[in-house]
């Protein structure tokens, strides 16, 4: 075997001009999302502890919270929607969350719904006594502000709750919970492999992504960025297609006839109860207030 | 009982649009055999586990498995496909697309529960696979969270569960460190040993006295190149170069150039028994 003369002299080649590479924000993005989907969608590690919430029925707990997101959004009393607020941030700390997790979202998730309902406070929006007086044509309203400041709370509790389901339950038993609500079975079984094999193509995705960056000497141009983002997509699909045929032939392997089973049918204890009737209490007392 | 578990009479396969990826293949399989499908890549032994586990059927030609045609309309209309399915346990190659469940107790109880067993039953076979490959400390975690050897034995495990008198098994030590694969190799032998079939897809010279006493060698143009015991194959320093599992290897010492079979086994003449 003979190598080519350019594969075995080290002469320099014309590089480019060294210059300050541009700040690749599809690059962070995708690194971001990643990370983000993998935290929140895949990390059990705070199902698997020992806390409160974590002792409820999986179906219990559904209906439970998704009952009390619901009155959260019913409720006009920006005071029972800070009880609300106290209340979930007591469970989660009860339930063990990790602080980090929860200030991720109650400082980012309120902070965009902020930035959402800002033009509220103005009295162009919504008129009434001025709290802060801009110039002669625009303030800021009390008013507004009271509505402002209960869409945010009301986001705030909203996404907690929903953190507080998501991350003291595992992946199966809230896909069964969902089952126990009427959610028809082929779409709990196409949502148990969607996040089962989320993190595969989570993984295959970034392998693409640093094959590329291996092989790139300089920084291209949007449009080739444009171009290899497509084709990175079209290779994924392609391997995504192809993972999808192999766990079908592995489910029909293992004799699956279109019926999914589960090996335990949960029961439901006293604790699942009284959780489920305190539930029902503080949503009957927050309207009250 | 027959003691001839598969005929594989003139079998052809094509995917759709493609050329012939097995070309006119026949031959017999009988009880408590342990065989291995020996080519390189691309010759089509993986495409013919996937026949011999009736989730592609032949293009031409016949497949016979316990005494009944195995077609398309017998595996998915008739009792004889869930008897097939309890009987013959396939282990992919690639463990991610075997291992959908949730946690590795679901995974081990999905084949049981298409067995419509009682759950008592159940519970039972998972335990005990459990324990019989040491994994019991998996049960309650995530497939997806596991290394790559004990994904591998949570795949076998999930087949083991369902109690099928034969294995079909695609490079099964392929990507596994060497305290998994010799793990893996005792697990296997043992089962054979207890009755169990194997058949393993392997291109892999060092593993084949391990896996199997005879060998199917499929050649690069899709035929049966050799079918005999594997001392005998292994022997066939030019079957092995022509079907391209062995190759040529040349090197000096001093003046002197030498040329040999570049192969473990081969080049050797011997085999690591651990």
């Amino acid at each position: 075997m003979t190598l080519p003369d350019w594969m075995t002299t080290q002469e320099s080649c014309n590089l480019p001009e060294y210059s300050k590479r541009r700040n690749n924000w599809a690059r962070k993005a995708a690194n971001a999302l990643s990370r983000v989907l993998t935290e929140m969608l895949l990390d059990e590690k705070t199902a698997a502890q020992k806390g409160l919430l974590q002792n409820i029925d999986a179906r219990f707990k559904v209906v439970g919270i998704i009952g009390l997101i619901v009155i959260s959004t019913l409720i006009h009393n920006i005071s029972a929607l800070a009880l609300l607020y106290l209340l979930s941030a007591a469970v989660a700390t009860a339930s063990k969350i990790p602080l980090k997790r929860l200030l991720k979202v109650w400082l980012v998730v309120p902070l965009f719904s902020a930035l959402i309902v800002l033009p509220t406070i103005l009295n162009i929006v919504t008129p009434g006594t001025a709290a802060i007086t801009i110039n002669q044509k625009l303030a800021v309203t009390w008013s507004g502000l009271y509505l402002a400041a209960r869409f945010v709370l009301r986001v705030g509790v909203c996404v907690t709750l929903a953190l507080l389901l998501t991350a003291t339950t595992r992946k199966d038993r809230l896909f069964y919970g969902l089952r126990a609500l009427g959610v028809p079975q082929i779409f709990i079984i196409l949502l148990a492999m969607m996040a089962r094999y989320l993190e595969v193509l989570i993984r295959s995705a970034h392998e693409i992504h640093l094959a590329k960056i291996s092989r790139s000497i300089r920084p291209g141009t949007i449009r080739r960025d444009q171009n290899w983002t497509g084709a990175g997509i079209g290779m994924l699909f392609r391997k995504t297609y192809k993972l999808g045929d192999e766990i079908h032939l592995a489910m029909l392997s293992r004799g699956y006839k279109g019926e999914f089973a589960l090996l335990k049918q949960p029961r439901a204890y006293l604790r699942d109860w009284v959780f489920i009737m305190s539930i029902s209490a503080i949503g009957f007392g927050l309207f009250l207030i | 009982m027959t003691d001839k578990i598969f005929r594989i009479s003139d079998v052809c396969f094509a995917y759709p649009g493609e050329e012939l990826c097995l070309d006119k293949i026949s031959f017999d399989v009988t009880r408590g055999e342990k065989i291995a499908l020996l080519g390189a890549n691309g010759s089509g032994k993986s495409t013919l586990l996937h026949l011999l586990d009736a989730l592609y059927f032949p293009t031409s030609g016949t497949i016979t498995a316990f005494g009944s045609e195995i077609t398309e309309e017998a595996v998915e209309t008739t009792p004889l496909g869930q008897r097939f399915r309890k009987d013959v346990g396939f282990v992919f190659q690639n463990s991610d697309a075997q291992l959908f469940c949730t946690s590795v107790e679901e995974e081990l109880a999905f084949g049981p529960l298409q067995l419509d067993l009682a759950r008592d039953e159940i519970l039972r076979r998972i335990d005990d696979t459990l324990d019989l490959l040491q994994i019991s400390h998996l049960r309650e975690r995530s497939p997806l969270k596991l290394s790559a050897g004990q994904k591998k034995l949570v795949a076998l495990a999930s087949v083991l569960a369902i109690g099928p008198s034969v294995l079909l098994l695609d490079e099964p030590t392929a990507g596994l460190d060497p305290r998994s694969q010799n793990m893996l190799l005792d697990i296997l032998g043992e089962l054979n040993k207890a009755g169990i079939t194997l058949i393993t897809a392997t291109h892999d010279l060092a593993m084949l006295p391990h896996v199997a006493d005879r060998a199917i060698v499929l050649s690069e143009d899709h035929k049966i190149a050799a079918d005999d015991g594997v001392d005998d194959i292994l022997q066939d320093v030019d079957l092995l170069e022509s079907v391209n599992l062995i190759h040529a290897h040349t090197h000096r010492h001093g003046d002197m150039v030498h040329r040999h079979p570049h192969s473990h086994v081969i080049a050797h003449g011997h085999i690591h028994k651990d």
